[in-house]
């Protein structure tokens, strides 16, 4: 037995009650930045992971600058003329040439990373998983690439960051490219760590912050 | 392994536990997922575009703040329900905005069966917003989670904390109160003086 008040309201009524104004994009990111600024006043400051999100992104402003002063510095060599023949050489993986055009701008500023102090080098050392390393967004693309590219110096242990890289629209091999839900990377890299192949990418996922990806080449299937 | 999985596949209570440890691309992905959801409590329940927006924007921070109560019991997104309904009553009862009181009239003469009404079926947001505006807050709440969001009895308890059977109550009369507003010309006409 049921009250007729009880019966559903009709279609037209549901599509009515359901019809509301489109909430921009930006109305929508700028409510979620707010509350998301909240955070740091309930989060606890013991966790394991929490700290680690923290030195991650500590990691990622040091990478900037350390970034800045080798690129200074080759920039500075290059002007006087210095050989650099003692440079540590890197295992050359010509992915980026076979892939399409690989702007010679783009691979010579990605292979001027320098070396970040040993402290970061062992920070990073520990915060990197098996296959895959997701080191966050970050605010623009420029950003997320200094912290994939220093995060790959780390593990490298060398003077280069990268041994070959790419800006879009290169294509990547399609064993490697990073699941849709990452979007298309904008920038990517190869980077031989412990004789293995590992990709360095910079992914801007659709209405969200550019990302930056490490991932192991041989582990395309993503745990 | 969790930690190699990407964000986008892991479950919400995944999240909020990552939240709560500080990671703010987490609760960042976890509000994106329910801010829909949210937005549209909040414009239901406000009756008024930018009252639902500052509602939307209070219920996001309560959620956020209360990430390091939640215990579990529930869903995480009966949870997000539940702290979004109340802010959004907070932001009702903080702006004073009480409901006008309903045309008597209106309500005790109401059909009991409800016929098939022509002037829902072209009635614009403006009316549904005015005779929202007119439901009491709780009928309103019961009403907006079962038409507007689709939950069913048993969710729309646990979200308001509530015996089913008082549900079903604000569910019923709320629904009849709408009905009858929405054939009351008094709410077109209220309208209708609105408009420049």
């Amino acid at each position: 037995m049921s009250d007729p008040t009880d019966a559903e309201p009709d279609n037209d009524l549901l599509a009515a009650l359901r019809d509301v104004e489109e909430v921009s994009a930006e109305l929508r990111a700028r409510h979620i930045a707010i509350a998301v600024d909240h955070l740091s006043d309930v989060v606890d400051d013991d966790p394991h992971s929490a700290r680690s999100t923290r030195r991650l992104r500590l990691l990622g402003v040091a990478a900037a600058v350390v970034v800045v002063i080798g690129t200074t510095a080759v920039v500075a060599r290059i002007a006087v003329g210095e050989n650099d023949s003692s440079e540590k050489a890197a295992t050359v993986t010509d992915a980026a040439e076979g892939a399409g055009a690989a702007p010679a701008s783009t691979a010579s500023a990605a292979s001027t990373t320098s070396y970040p102090p040993p402290s970061l080098r062992s920070e990073a050392a520990t915060a990197l998983p098996a296959h895959l390393v997701d080191l966050g967004s970050f605010p623009d693309s420029g950003s997320a690439r200094l912290a994939a590219l220093a995060a790959a110096t780390t593990q490298r242990e060398s003077s280069a960051a990268v041994d070959a890289a790419a800006a879009a629209p290169s294509p990547m091999s399609p064993t490697c490219q990073v699941p849709a839900e990452y979007g298309t990377p904008t920038w990517w890299g190869l980077a031989t760590i412990d004789g293995s192949p590992w990709i360095v990418a910079v992914v801007e996922p659709p209405g969200s912050q550019p990302r930056a990806l490490i991932r192991k080449m041989d582990a395309c299937a993503w745990s | 392994m969790s930690r190699s999985r990407p964000l986008r596949w892991r479950e919400d209570h995944e999240l909020l536990d990552a939240a709560v440890t500080g990671n703010r691309d987490a609760m960042t992905l976890l509000l994106e997922r329910h801010y829909d959801r949210v937005a549209l409590i909040a414009r239901r329940m406000m009756s008024d575009r930018s009252d639902a927006e500052d509602a939307t924007q209070q219920a996001l921070i309560a959620i956020v703040r209360g990430i390091a109560g939640f215990d579990g019991r529930s869903a995480v997104s009966t949870w997000i329900h539940r702290v979004t309904v109340n802010a959004c009553l907070d932001e009702i009862r903080r702006r004073g905005r009480r409901p006008e009181p309903v045309e008597i009239s209106a309500v005790s003469e109401a059909p009991s069966t409800p016929e098939p009404d022509h002037a829902v079926s072209v009635v614009d947001r403006a009316v549904i917003d005015e005779a929202m505006k007119r439901l009491a807050a709780d009928f309103r709440a019961a009403v907006v989670l079962r038409d507007v969001c689709g939950l069913d009895y048993d969710e729309i308890a646990e979200v308001l904390e509530v015996p089913g059977g008082t549900v079903r109550s604000r569910i019923s009369r709320g629904r009849r109160e709408l009905r009858a507003l929405l054939g009351n010309p008094g709410v077109s006409r209220h309208v209708e003086e609105m408009e420049p």
